[in-house]
């Protein structure tokens, strides 16, 4: 199969476009994680270590130093500090939306206005995130608005 | 800059909301006849700006990360702060007397409106933008 990377101007929306015959179970698999940020994520809880898929999460969240990954039910403890995982996660997936949350926009259901120039994320499993009026143009330009 | 940005911003909905508080108070108050002065088109591009300024003073949005009680504390502070702004320029301008409890309360209802008026303005901007974003999660599904 033949890689090509084009290069793109600042502003420019990064694209993957995928040419193929047909859609087998490895162009499947191939979307799949791209869509998903495909990678694992080693996460704690009640002593044990789990590894995680990146797309479970709905959103990371630093409470005191610590880092919990929050997912459709479960809260795991992740050893790592939000900047570091901003730059372990895919940034067409992960965006920060505040001081202390970094969000899994394709876990978004909707996007409402709240008080003060925020916004309110609710989520597919029902949680709602505050988006900062700070982060709201990174979360804009992840989207292409 | 974002934050002058943000004041340019209010500075031109107040601006517009005082225009038309404007029109309507005077002929309640002192009748279709009343002749201005050009004084009046820079006392509210004035009180515009004393407004607005208030908008850095107590930041409603951008800079730092507030809570949502922080926020409720704000909103109250700047309505304070527009309330004195709007009620002291009025009085030095000449505007209304204290001595005329009609003149104060439709100052009050005045202020209410243009305040109601930008948030709701604020809001309407804020709920499009909403929109669109949610039009580029559904693309996204």
């Amino acid at each position: 199969m033949k890689v090509t990377i084009v290069d793109i101007g600042e502003g420019e929306e990064e694209e993957v476009i995928l040419k193929c015959r047909s859609l087998d179970d490895n162009m499947v698999k191939l979307i799949n994680r791209l869509k998903q940020g495909g990678g694992k994520l080693t996460a704690y809880k009640d002593g044990g270590m789990f590894f995680i898929d990146q797309g479970e999460v709905f959103y990371f969240e630093s409470v005191d130093q610590k880092v919990f990954a929050y997912c459709k039910s479960e809260v795991y403890l992740v050893k790592s500090k939000l900047y570091e995982l901003m730059d372990e996660l895919p940034g067409w997936i992960f965006v920060r939306v505040s001081k202390s949350v970094i969000l899994n926009v394709n876990q978004i259901k909707s996007l409402t206005p709240a008080f003060g120039g925020r916004y309110e994320a609710l989520l597919k499993n029902g949680e709602k995130v505050i988006i900062s009026r700070q982060y709201v143009g990174l979360l804009k330009e992840n989207l292409g608005v | 800059m974002k934050r002058l940005e943000s004041m340019v911003s209010f500075f031109e909905k107040i601006a517009a909301g005082i225009l038309f508080v404007t029109a309507v108070y005077i002929p309640i108050f002192y009748g279709w006849d009343l002749e201005l002065h050009a004084d009046i088109l820079w006392q509210i591009l004035f009180l515009a700006a004393v407004c607005a300024l208030g908008s850095i003073i107590i930041p409603l949005e951008g800079g730092r990360e507030v809570s949502r009680n922080s926020m409720l504390i704000r909103t109250i502070l700047y309505f304070a702060y527009v309330n004195a702004a709007v009620l002291g320029c009025g009085f030095w301008y000449g505007w209304f007397s204290f001595h005329n409890g009609w003149q104060v309360l439709g100052m009050e209802l005045a202020i209410i409106f243009v305040y109601a008026a930008v948030y709701l303005v604020c809001y309407f901007s804020q709920s499009q933008e909403a929109k669109r974003m949610n039009e580029k999660l559904k693309e996204r599904e």
